[in-house]
């Protein structure tokens, strides 16, 4: 939010009482009845709407609705009507502006706390953490709690914010029947189902069913393994499990290897793809290694019995090679009947198996193929499953629940109260008493009473741990103090510190170390405080910065909500891309998580010399020497025009509709992202940017330009579009252009674009470059920006008027110390909003 | 709850085996569920015995005893269904030219010919705060719900509904979305708010529903569902004690949350008595001849190439007529196509996700396959209605005659407020007298039509419903 608006929000809070047109603004006095009242006055009324009473309420819903017809109708030019005499343009501002502010306030005062913390409930990362910190319990993808809750409400952007956390009677059913799953996921006591297993097929060995691929033209069969040179390749029975003869046995997490290795010829490189029939991709990029030396690819992930029994191989984009096949024909059109057919799955077997036998890539024999001699090629050596994969037995939860093991004898009231004494306080943050003790414990007896083993018995304890509001909501009244929330801001106890600090961190509880400070009262001090804010940094944990707050401020979930346009940018979808989308939308997380990792300055992400890349996103930016999917800093090349956030493909992407790029939207973007300052929303049904009529060649740029031909609408896209019109030089998919693309496949020479422009604050620019250091220049309103948006992460409260020398406190301790974002966190925690409540 | 009175139903007491319908609930501090079943022939008994159920069962020995003979069509119940088609439509190719009854169906609702004296299509429904992408939010509240990033929603019409056509059903009301949650803060997954403005979640796997509504637990099952009952109560117990404690230390702000929550866990509560009440009955036997299969998962986020949307949808339409001709519940509310998100799948044969159909751009190309994405979800909508009037009554009437159906959308073209996509299907039994093409005055609420659904399902709609002006004459017979 812009420090202008936090002082007319002083001004109006004082003033939010109902006034009369006498009270209302004097430009906006001056146009109401210089303009309107005419025929919106006491005696005509027209359209039902008369302004000489209308209030500056705004808090009441259908005054602010009248307003808003105002604005909008002015904003449209519809009024006052043609014929009539128009108000001057600076005259219309004023008064759209104010209505504009008056709204965002009253909808602020709407989502005010008064500057307080509320109670909260726990959202559905912050649930995961603690039940896998607290319990060492750990699901496969796809079955822990992140994905079994329902996602949780945002509000100013965050998961964090009372709000927006509502609990329902759904999400409450569901948290008893997560909870049950979680204690039955902890709580093991027999042997591990299936045993693990290592199972390995050399490629030259097979035979049987699949033993054509080695008689085929295009194979050579080797001492070691089998060179293809256009044909994928198959698995046989010596990869299954001889458990129960299944490739795989029982859903669990598999580990898969193959060694591979490429000859690529007069190409770049290979590209592979392994599959098993109906469960998706394992691996889709380069074939590593060479003949001489092959590599090993290792995927280990979780894998679920349906299934093919089979791991295929496809060798994406091999030459042609081969003969006319009717079995092809014959396979293309079962499939498509199983699809029509409704079965998916049989229709996922046969697709598998075509790709598995180097379909659709045989015809009639190819020209090229007669001699081989020059064609690329992939040796095959061997491919290993092992699993299921277990990472001790019983696993490490269960130890943790049995302190004292799963010895019969010891099973009984004792016990009980033992293991519930050791992990309340855990759960719920703070030390519990007897009381609270004895009724979980007391609850676990009278199960083993009904019947229930003493394993079962602790499980329903356990369940009663995770649904109590103790555990679920955030509480910040502990008994033991005297004074009620209502009473004012107080130092927050030790606990409530420590468990605030490991939210914001961790998205999770306060660890051993952090519990045993809480305890001592060592948080009390400053530097201890700031000893435990630089431990947890560094602890792997802290990724949750990342994952929580650095994916919902850079809108990372929304970077795919256009999908790009298959015809148009087919590079992008080529094989040679392959991974390049996921690795788009990693660069600015990684961005961030880098400078988090190595106290780098926030301002790079105004304009930086270097950014994060894998090995296909380099390649795409032309970044030399990056090798592998990890993400590694790399150097911008001088001519790369690229530096910042603004230069990431990912934000291009996401202000584009696939097709064309959306100036208006990326604006949008920066101003929100960068300044937290979003634009005012537009008036209804404005529309889009036009098409092309035929025959023209308009840029979008040029149609965007008549698109503002009100000059109302003008002033506010005036401080909004040189934004994202800078970018221009960059296309949907974040290609340096200078020429206009998109929409069609053609575009005459004259259609260059411009990306130049002048900033709200005078500045003007002609290139990126220029535009990067007007950026670069406005670095006081970034930092105040994210101050606000980690603020508000932080808190999990919005940003309130009285705030405003926190976040001025913020700004200066960041610019004291090399922007980086420990020190925002260090002036965050030690803020009197973090520690009070 | 008051440890006094629940001496006897303490876990620690060891009594807890018998979950009679008679057992004294009063003492739990519950709202007993009306017992409905007394003096009745449970339908639920009948649906078992005769296996195949393909009529809606109707003798007049299940009739309430007041009930007269006469009035079989007026005592069915009345089930009412609000649906939700995101991101608006190609109105160019919706809106119908011509008016009445005799109308020519327009090009999307072509498809739908064989239905066309069972629904009215209408012109000049308005969402005051629709529009944009904000339209889910308004849809079934008629509120300015979304002010600037700040939510306050009101009570949705089908939650009105629940409370008076739910109360004899296991389910007071279903909700049901291509992706399941509720979507609080972005494009929302549910149309159901409760009283408190809070959403409901949907489900988004009808075979996940379907074992909720029908699947018929074995000996070994059903002992396992009575331990799971004694130790949900348990468990209840435990935390029941740990909220009220909570409850007299929190200040006022806070409270609200923990309001939340007691009210989450008495409805939980509340829904466990119901289920322990409807345990020692059966589920309702449903015959899926000829219906979709629900023994497997099926959901859009299935690996590519399992997922058909063509089954998705006549699975989840299924799923809606059990529900409804089992008299699990009465009221549904499905959001077929997300605001926004979603919406077009490969098997379409379009070139682009349908949000970025809709910013067609007047581009003809965008344009038709909008409008082929509109058919193909009508063509399902027409499989639905062809279930219901497969399912006869006695006396004549269908299922689709006592149930009333509204669709529409939170915009209509070019993310309008107007030309919304609105239609109401079914309800001739319920005194719906349909009038093919009506047009509306120009900024007709969209409420208007939510309230001549309440109106014609029985429900009593209070004194101010949303922004309505009154039911909308034309369609009271």
């Amino acid at each position: 939010m812009k420090s202008q608006s936090l002082i007319i929000l002083m001004l109006s809070v004082a003033v939010s009482s109902p006034t009369s047109l006498a009270e209302l603004p004097g430009a906006v006095t001056t146009l109401i009845k210089t303009h309107c009242i005419a025929c919106h006055g006491s005696k005509t009324r027209e359209g039902d709407l008369r302004l000489d009473t209308l209030e500056a309420n705004f808090s009441d819903s259908q005054t602010a609705a009248k307003w808003i017809e105002v604005m909008d109708n002015l904003n449209l030019g519809e009024m006052p009507p043609d014929g009539e005499a128009q108000p001057p343009v600076e005259l219309i501002e004023q008064t759209t502006d104010w209505i504009a502010t008056e709204l965002r306030d009253a909808a602020m005062q709407a989502k005010s706390t008064g500057g307080r913390v509320l109670m909260r409930r726990l959202n559905r990362s912050e649930y995961a953490n603690i039940v896998r910190d607290l319990l060492a319990v750990e699901f496969l993808p796809g079955e822990g709690p992140r994905d079994l809750l329902p996602p949780d409400g945002t509000l100013n952007g965050f998961d964090k914010v009372s709000k927006a956390l509502l609990l329902d009677p759904s999400l409450m059913e569901k948290y008893f029947e997560i909870a049950s799953i979680v204690a039955d996921k902890a709580v093991i006591t027999g042997p591990p189902p299936v045993p693990t297993r290592r199972n390995r097929m050399e490629y030259e060995e097979i035979d049987g069913g699949i033993g054509y691929i080695k008689e085929s033209r295009t194979t050579i069969v080797t001492d070691t393994g089998i060179i293809t040179m256009s044909q994928g390749m198959r698995s046989d029975d010596n990869l299954r499990h001889p458990w129960n003869g299944q490739l795989i046995p029982v859903r669990g997490r598999y580990r898969l290897r193959v060694r591979v290795g490429a000859d690529a010829k007069d190409r770049e490189a290979l590209y592979m793809r392994i599959s098993r029939g109906g469960d998706g991709d394992i691996y889709f990029g380069k074939v590593p290694g060479t003949l001489d030396a092959p590599e090993v690819i290792e995927v280990e992930r979780a894998f679920d019995v349906p299934g093919s029994d089979e791991i295929g191989i496809q060798f994406e984009d091999a030459p042609p090679f081969g003969t006319v096949n009717y079995h092809f024909s014959d396979l293309n059109r079962a499939a498509d009947a199983a699809i029509t057919g409704g079965d998916a799955q049989r229709a996922g077997r046969l697709r598998a198996q075509m790709g598995a036998q180097g379909f659709p890539n045989q015809g009639r024999e190819h020209p090229d193929s007669r001699t081989t001699d020059h064609m690329p090629r992939i040796l095959f050596d061997w491919i290993e499953l092992e699993g299921p994969l277990y990472d001790q037995w019983p696993p490490r939860s269960t130890q943790v629940v049995f302190h004292r093991g799963l010895n019969q004898s010891e099973f009984g009231p004792a016990y009980a109260r033992e293991i519930v004494a050791r992990l309340l306080p855990i759960a719920f943050r703070r030390p519990v008493d007897d009381t609270e003790v004895d009724r979980i414990a007391k609850m676990i007896t009278s199960e083993q009473h009904h019947g229930e083993t003493f394993p079962d018995a602790v499980k329903s304890g356990l369940i009663a741990m995770l649904c109590s509001p103790e555990f679920l909501l955030v509480n910040e009244s502990a008994p033991d103090r005297s004074l009620t929330a209502d009473d004012g801001p107080r130092q927050l106890t030790g606990h409530e510190l420590a468990f605030r600090l490991s939210l914001f961190l961790w998205s999770s509880i306060p660890d051993e170390q952090l519990r045993i400070a809480a305890d001592n009262g060592e948080l009390q001090s400053v530097d201890q405080l700031l000893r435990h804010v630089h431990r947890m940094l560094n602890d792997d944990r802290a990724t949750a910065l990342v994952d929580g707050f650095a994916r919902q401020w850079l809108k990372a979930d929304e970077f795919d909500r256009f999908a790009v346009d298959r015809n148009l940018y087919r590079d992008f979808y080529s094989t040679r891309n392959a991974g390049l989308n996921e690795a788009i939308n990693a660069e600015p997380l990684e961005f961030f998580r880098h400078i988090l990792n190595t106290g780098g300055s926030v301002l790079d992400f105004l304009d930086s010399d270097w950014t994060m890349a894998n090995e296909p996103l380099a390649r795409y930016y032309g970044i030399d020497g990056v090798q592998g999917r990890e993400f590694t800093r790399g150097a911008l090349p001088a001519d790369s025009h690229r530096g910042g956030l603004t230069t990431m493909a990912a934000v291009h992407k996401f202000g584009s509709d696939g097709n064309r790029t959306k100036p208006v939207e990326r604006g949008k973007y920066v101003l929100d992202v960068l300044f937290n300052d979003p634009p005012k929303p537009p008036p209804p049904n404005v529309g889009e940017v036009e098409p092309n009529v035929q025959g023209e060649n308009l840029t979008v740029r040029q149609r965007l330009d008549q698109h503002r031909t009100i000059p109302a609408c003008a002033s506010c896209h005036r401080t909004l579009d040189p934004y994202g019109l800078a970018l221009e030089n960059f296309n949907v998919v974040g290609q340096w252009r200078t020429k206009q693309d998109g929409e069609r496949g053609w575009w005459p020479d004259e259609a260059v674009v411009d990306a130049s422009g002048t900033l709200p604050n005078g500045v003007t620019f002609t290139t990126i470059e220029e535009f990067r250091a007007a950026l670069r220049d406005q670095s006081d309103r970034f930092l105040r920006g994210l101050s606000e948006k980690l603020f508000t992460y932080a808190l999990g409260r919005i940003v309130e008027p009285s705030d405003r020398t926190t976040i001025d406190g913020l700004v200066k301790h960041m610019k004291a110390n090399n922007q980086t974002l420990q020190s925002l966190i260090e002036g965050i925690v030690l803020s009197d909003a973090f520690r009070t409540k | 709850m008051d440890k006094d009175n629940s001496g006897k139903l303490n876990a620690e007491s060891g009594d807890l085996h018998d979950f009679d319908i008679g057992f004294p609930l009063s003492t739990l501090g519950l709202r007993k569920m009306p017992n409905t079943h007394a003096r009745q022939i449970s339908r639920r008994t009948v649906l078992r015995g005769t296996g195949g159920v393909m009529a809606l069962p109707l003798l007049e020995a299940m009739l309430p005893q007041t009930a007269n003979a006469v009035s079989v069509a007026a005592s069915t119940p009345k089930r009412l269904g609000l649906f939700y088609f995101g991101t608006g439509m190609n109105m160019r190719e919706f809106e119908p030219q011509d008016e009445g009854r005799n109308y020519t169906l327009s090009p999307t609702l072509r498809v739908l010919e064989k239905h066309r004296d069972d629904f009215t299509v209408f012109s000049g429904t308005f969402l005051k705060h629709g529009g944009g992408h904000d339209g889910d939010y308004t849809f079934s509240t008629g509120v300015k719900a979304k002010d600037n990033g700040a939510i306050r929603n009101s009570v949705s019409m089908d939650q009105i509904a629940a409370e008076q056509l739910g109360r004899e059903t296991r389910f007071p009301s279903l909700q049901m979305c291509v992706e399941r949650g509720t979507g609080f803060g972005g494009n929302l997954r549910t149309l159901s708010w409760n009283r408190n403005g809070v959403p409901l979640a949907s489900e988004n796997d009808p075979h996940v529903l379907f074992n909720r509504l029908f699947k018929v637990d074995g000996p070994a099952e059903k002992e396992l569902r009575e331990r799971g009952f004694r130790q949900r109560r348990s468990i209840l117990d435990v935390v029941m004690e740990d909220a009220k404690r909570l409850e007299r230390q929190v200040g006022k702000q806070d409270g609200i949350k923990l309001d939340e929550y007691l009210t989450s866990v008495r409805e939980v509560e509340q829904q466990l008595e119901r289920d322990i009440d409807w345990n020692v009955k059966p589920k309702p036997a449903v015959d899926t001849t000829g219906m979709s299969d629900f023994s497997e998962s099926c959901q859009v986020h299935m690996p590519a190439g399992q997922f058909s949307y063509d089954r998705y949808a006549k699975m989840a339409y299924d799923l809606i007529v059990l529900a409804y001709v089992s008299d699990s519940t009465r009221v549904i509310t499905y959001v077929v196509r997300q605001e926004s998100a979603g919406g077009s799948f490969p098997e379409f044969g379009v070139s682009k996700g349908f949000h970025e159909l809709t910013h067609h751009g007047n581009d003809p190309k965008n344009l038709a396959e909008l409008a082929k994405v509109d058919r193909i979800y009508m063509q399902q909508w027409g499989y639905f209605l062809d279930r219901l009037k497969s399912m006869k009554q006695p006396d004549g009437s269908t299922l689709l005659d006592h149930t009333l159906l509204g669709f529409s959308s939170g915009m209509g073209i070019g993310h309008s407020k107007d030309r919304l996509p609105t239609c109401l299907f079914g309800g001739k039994a319920a005194g719906v007298q349909h009038q093919g093409h009506l047009r509306l005055p120009e900024q007709t609420p969209l409420s208007c039509v939510w309230h001549t659904m309440l109106d014609r399902a029985g429900v009593d709609a209070g004194s101010e419903f949303q922004d309505s002006t009154g039911v909308i004459q034309e369609l009271l017979a």
